[in-house]
């Protein structure tokens, strides 16, 4: 015959199993003589910590101090399993926090990539720069004059003064622009020609 | 001192004024290098408002320099072709004023204007932003003076063939037919010079064209090959035989040409004149392919140019090519001698048209425009 534990016989004899345990435990005790024996001994206990009792202070409630004690005891438990939990790795869930160094490394970590990947980024680019082909230099014949340019440095002929529209303006295909323009006082031609080597 | 020593001293005070005005130390900025055994002398120099400014690193230079040139020679002068370099600018920086059309006496002065805008980077070197050199010199019996970089003599040349083939026309026109028919003759020029098409035109040697500012942002247009269509002179020696050309919204790219010389004499320089026609049906002419090389009597050449051609509309407006013709507009042969086209080889319609007036005739519709029939009449009879 299985004999409940000491524990469950405490719990049962103070009342504060279940109603489904303490029914079976009842059923048990009644037809167990070393276990009535034992829930003897506790109830003696029992009466000897109630004699104690009386020789607390006026005022003090026992119940209400027993209960309060029962819930620190609880907190403090609760406590003690949130600290040795803390920092391993927990399947259940994401890791809570990030111990400093942890949190140096990554910082450390994320720093060199992006120092990495800049550098590279700045290289590449020179690079593309270098293999890609000078702008083509540009002439151009327009009424307004004749010009050349590559973007950044230019030479411009304008038309003179006097003659805004120029009469005729062509192109050559060996990189060079000119402009005829015809005084209207004088008649004199004047043809201004820019050229690209 | 003579008078003509004197002149680049003149000429570097008046540099000075300008280089102090802009605040932009300007020694030495502009120089003018006329050779020592030189036909002609600069007899004044006005350079008006033009002004030096620095932005950032970079110097910009707006000349309007007023020159009159005095004929120090014994010779009538034809035409001048003054030669401006620029240093530090954009692949070579050379620009060039032609006076073409000219008869100047000897001793008289003639004026030339320049009017230059140039952007460059500030440069701690001693060379002068501008130089300004006597590229060449054309007299009345066609010899010519001058270093010739920029073949001025082939060009002043031509020019001056051109005014005594148009000189002649009217001339021979008034003595045949009267005043009357000069003055229609010279309105019927007026009429196609101001007909002409009004286009701006770009060119870059090799590579592809900067994307234009006014081009379609999503219709890309696939380059096409057009064949060209031959506008032929009975009197030319070179016969154009085959030519194509890629065409690609307003570029034409990459055009070329095969040759065959009728004369028996070889060939040392040729120039095809080319004119472009639009979608709208308008042509116009618009480039000029020189050939170079030399080309024996008889022989056949092939041209290839790798330059790309881009066209709009004077104002900045579209437009979308389709075709292209050619036709020779001269040629030097290997022994000095030129050819150009005869007006009777001018003639037919659409040549007319296209063919670009001689710089003579513009000046002599400029005269009958400016001073009437009259004046006309006695500028054809000197």
């Amino acid at each position: 015959m299985k004999h409940p534990s000491v524990e469950k016989l405490a719990l049962y004899d103070g009342g504060e199993l279940s109603w489904l345990d303490h029914l079976i435990l009842r059923r048990h005790v009644t037809g167990c003589a070393q276990c009535q024996a034992e829930v003897e001994m506790f109830r003696g206990a029992a009466v000897a910590v109630r004699e104690e009792t009386e020789e607390i202070p006026a005022g003090v409630q026992w119940d209400r101090l027993a209960a309060e004690m029962r819930a620190n005891i609880r907190v403090g438990i609760a406590a003690s399993d949130a600290i040795s939990a803390y920092g391993k790795p927990n399947d259940a869930g994401p890791v809570q926090g990030m111990p400093w160094r942890m949190a140096v490394l990554t910082f450390g970590l994320v720093l060199m990539v992006t120092v990495g990947y800049w550098l590279n980024a700045v290289k590449k680019s020179e690079q593309i720069a270098a293999m890609r082909p000078p702008d083509p230099v540009v002439a151009e014949a327009s009424e307004r004059g004749v010009g050349m340019s590559d973007g950044s440095k230019e030479l411009v002929l304008q038309s003179p003064k006097t003659n805004v529209r120029a009469a005729i303006v062509t192109v050559s295909t060996v990189g060079s622009a000119g402009a005829r323009y015809v005084d209207e006082d004088t008649g004199q031609i004047t043809v201004n020609n820019v050229y690209v080597e | 001192m003579s008078t003509w020593s004197k002149l680049p001293v003149v000429f570097a005070a008046s540099v000075a004024c300008l280089a102090q005005e802009a605040g932009v130390d300007l020694r030495g900025g502009l120089k003018f290098n006329l050779p020592k055994d030189s036909p002609l002398a600069v007899a004044s120099l006005d350079l008006g408002p033009s002004k030096a400014t620095v932005r950032g690193g970079a110097v910009m230079l707006d000349l309007h320099a007023s020159l009159r040139l005095r004929n120090l020679s014994g010779k009538r002068v034809k035409g001048v072709t003054l030669l401006l370099l620029a240093q530090d600018v954009s692949a070579g920086g050379k620009g060039s004023v032609a006076a073409p059309s000219l008869d100047v006496a000897p001793g008289d002065d003639f004026p030339v204007r320049i009017d230059l805008r140039m952007v460059r980077p500030m440069s701690t070197g001693a060379e002068p932003l501008v130089q300004i050199l006597l590229d060449g010199v054309l007299f009345d019996d066609l010899s010519f003076f001058g270093e010739n970089r920029l073949n001025s003599r082939r060009q002043l040349t031509v020019w001056e063939l051109e005014a005594r083939r148009d000189r002649k026309h009217f001339q021979q026109l008034l003595e045949a037919r009267g005043q009357e028919s000069l003055q229609k003759e010279i309105l019927s020029a007026m009429s196609r010079q101001n007909d002409r098409p009004r286009v701006d035109v770009q060119v870059v040697r090799r590579g592809a064209m900067p994307r234009a500012a006014n081009a379609p942002a999503t219709n890309y247009e696939m380059d096409h090959d057009v064949k060209f269509s031959f506008l032929r002179m009975p009197g030319s020696p070179v016969e154009l035989m085959a030519g194509a050309a890629r065409i690609a919204g307003d570029e034409a790219k990459a055009p070329q040409l095969e040759i065959r010389n009728r004369d028996q004499k070889a060939i040392r320089h040729l120039e095809i004149g080319l004119a472009l026609k639009d979608t709208s049906g308008q042509e116009f002419f618009a480039a000029t392919v020189p050939y170079d090389e030399p080309l024996a009597g008889k022989g056949t050449a092939a041209l290839r140019d790798s330059a790309t051609l881009r066209v709009r509309h004077t104002g900045g407006s579209r437009l979308v090519l389709e075709g292209m013709s050619g036709f020779v507009n001269n040629v030097e042969f290997a022994d000095g001698a030129y050819w150009i086209p005869s007006r009777t080889d001018i003639a037919e319609g659409q040549l007319m048209k296209l063919v670009p007036p001689s710089p003579e005739e513009q000046r002599l519709v400029q005269l009958y425009r400016k001073k009437g029939l009259q004046a006309l009449v006695e500028e054809l009879k000197k």
